[in-house]
């Protein structure tokens, strides 16, 4: 596991626009204009930048694919998160994408997506629809990449709370037959090989700014307790 | 899951001996089991292009053919052979990728072909430039559970017959039967879409004559199509219903219309 030593310096930096984006507030591009999705530290939540910075690495560990991503140095010197911004990627909006083009995307991508989804139970995350997928078309094939863990819990409480966005999503893939269990399994057994010394690892590599309110040595025992029942309790979630 | 590791170099062809003008033509993969496959790429037109005498067709029966040749070669013995096959060479170094099942085995070929075979592509746009509106169609009939195979079952079916030599490509019977046909025009072979056009024509027209109620719908992909005029054209004389694709409220009408008469509205996609 690859963890960046160097923040990126931002040069630029722009506030989103609030309306249809609950949590991105800002945007910003470094010296290479290389755009970044921005997450900080907010009153309202200051585990936003850990959460999406843990949750990132455990993608990387399951082969859940991303956006790159990286520490980035905001203007005012304070840490953020950035996720890369993908240029070139398409994205879910019921005006502009019909439901049967759309339903074509899934079933290009269904095993992407079903392991996006392994992640979002075993967290757990709540806000996993279909408007946080960017669609990649990487010549091969269309590829899914998850992104935005803003609504994600850090392992407690869980499960999901039911109708929430990610549950009527994963039960939307099953009605239509557009999920794969085999691959969300395999995810979570990847997690499975991950340790508690190397979740302390990643959350340890975060700004300290990022985790001031929060024990990463727990998060650590809780891991490595915890990990293998949770497995099996989101496997019997997701299947159908 | 277990991980298999499988080794792999690139198979090139020299016209002439002693001269360096080659081309990558495929893949020698050493399986784990000691087995070896053998992989050309999807187009080998630059292969026809550097050599006009090579037969394709026997080039590839080499898929079969080099496995028999190096069974029992272990990869040292195997790469050697075949860095001096007759017109092939083979990569001094070679490359490796790790797999867990066949499915993803053939993603990964798939990908190395692509990257060390295929000519480079020119553009996105080419690129997304493939006819496979049937095949989408058909993912979003499946993925409502509206497709079957009895049509008296209120189901929507693939290739129904309509009269000689004609069939529809989807066809639905309630009370009226519907009959949809797609026209990708997402392609550059314009004369070919041009042929396609007319037959879809002719197979709405033979669709009127297959029962007593039917409504028609021709459903169009490629709204930057220089054909799509001319189609839309030929096509509105002999259909109810023409639309596109990337028209959203027209496809979710469509979906609405067809959800209402196979009985099967289905689940909206949550957003």
């Amino acid at each position: 596991m690859q963890i960046p030593l160097i923040p990126i310096q931002l040069i630029d930096e722009q506030p989103t626009d609030r309306i249809g984006t609950k949590d991105l507030l800002w945007t910003g591009s470094d010296e290479q204009n290389r755009r970044y999705a921005l997450k900080t530290v907010e009153p309202n939540n200051k585990l936003l930048p850990l959460t999406e910075w843990l949750c990132y690495h455990l993608c990387g560990a399951a082969g859940i694919l991303t956006p790159e991503f990286s520490v980035v140095t905001r203007i005012d010197g304070t840490p953020a998160f950035g996720s890369r911004w993908e240029t070139e990627a398409r994205q879910f909006s019921p005006a502009r994408i019909s439901d049967a083009e759309f339903t074509t995307w899934i079933a290009q991508t269904k095993a992407d997506i079903s392991g996006m989804f392994a992640l979002d139970v075993f967290m757990p995350n709540v806000d996993r629809h279909f408007a946080n997928i960017l669609f990649v078309d990487t010549g091969a094939r269309l590829r899914a990449l998850a992104f935005d863990w803003s609504r994600t819990l850090l392992f407690q409480p869980w499960p999901w709370p039911a109708d929430c966005k990610s549950e009527r999503s994963w039960n939307w893939l099953c009605t239509t037959g557009l999920q794969d269990v085999s691959t969300a399994e395999n995810k979570l057994s990847r997690l499975r090989e991950m340790t508690g010394e190397k979740i302390l690892q990643i959350l340890r590599a975060a700004p300290d700014f990022w985790r001031q309110d929060f024990d990463i040595d727990s998060a650590a025992l809780w891991w490595d307790a915890n990990k293998d029942l949770r497995i099996e309790q989101a496997l019997r979630l997701l299947k159908p | 899951m277990n991980k298999f590791f499988a080794t792999y170099g690139v198979l090139s062809h020299y016209a002439r001996p002693h001269r360096t003008e080659h081309v990558h033509i495929g893949l020698v993969v050493f399986m784990p089991d000691q087995s070896v496959r053998v992989h050309f790429g999807d187009d080998l037109k630059k292969l026809r292009a550097l050599d006009p005498t090579t037969d394709i067709e026997s080039v590839r029966s080499w898929e079969t053919g080099l496995p028999r040749l190096l069974k029992g070669m272990d990869i040292e013995k195997a790469t050697e052979f075949l860095k001096n096959f007759g017109q092939w060479g083979f990569s001094g170094s070679l490359g490796q990728f790790v797999f867990s099942s066949e499915e993803e085995y053939l993603t990964r070929v798939a990908h190395a072909l692509r990257n060390l075979i295929s000519p480079p592509e020119k553009s996105l746009r080419e690129r997304l430039e493939v006819s496979r509106l049937h095949i989408d169609m058909k993912i979003v009939f499946q993925s409502k559970g509206w497709l079957g195979r009895d049509i008296k079952n209120h189901e929507i079916v693939e290739r129904h017959p309509l009269g000689p030599m004609t069939s529809a490509e989807f066809a639905l019977q309630n009370g009226r039967l519907h009959v949809i046909e797609t026209l990708d025009l997402r392609t550059s072979n314009v004369s070919a879409k041009r042929l396609d056009t007319r037959s879809k024509a002719l197979t709405l027209d033979m669709a009127r004559h297959a029962a007593k109620e039917t409504t028609r719908y021709a459903v169009l992909a490629g709204i930057d199509s220089p054909l799509l005029v001319d189609a839309r054209n030929l096509l509105s004389g002999y259909c109810d219903q023409i639309l596109q694709w990337e028209n959203v409220p027209q496809m979710n009408e469509l979906l609405s219309v067809l959800g209402k008469a196979t009985g099967k509205p289905g689940l909206p996609i949550p957003y």
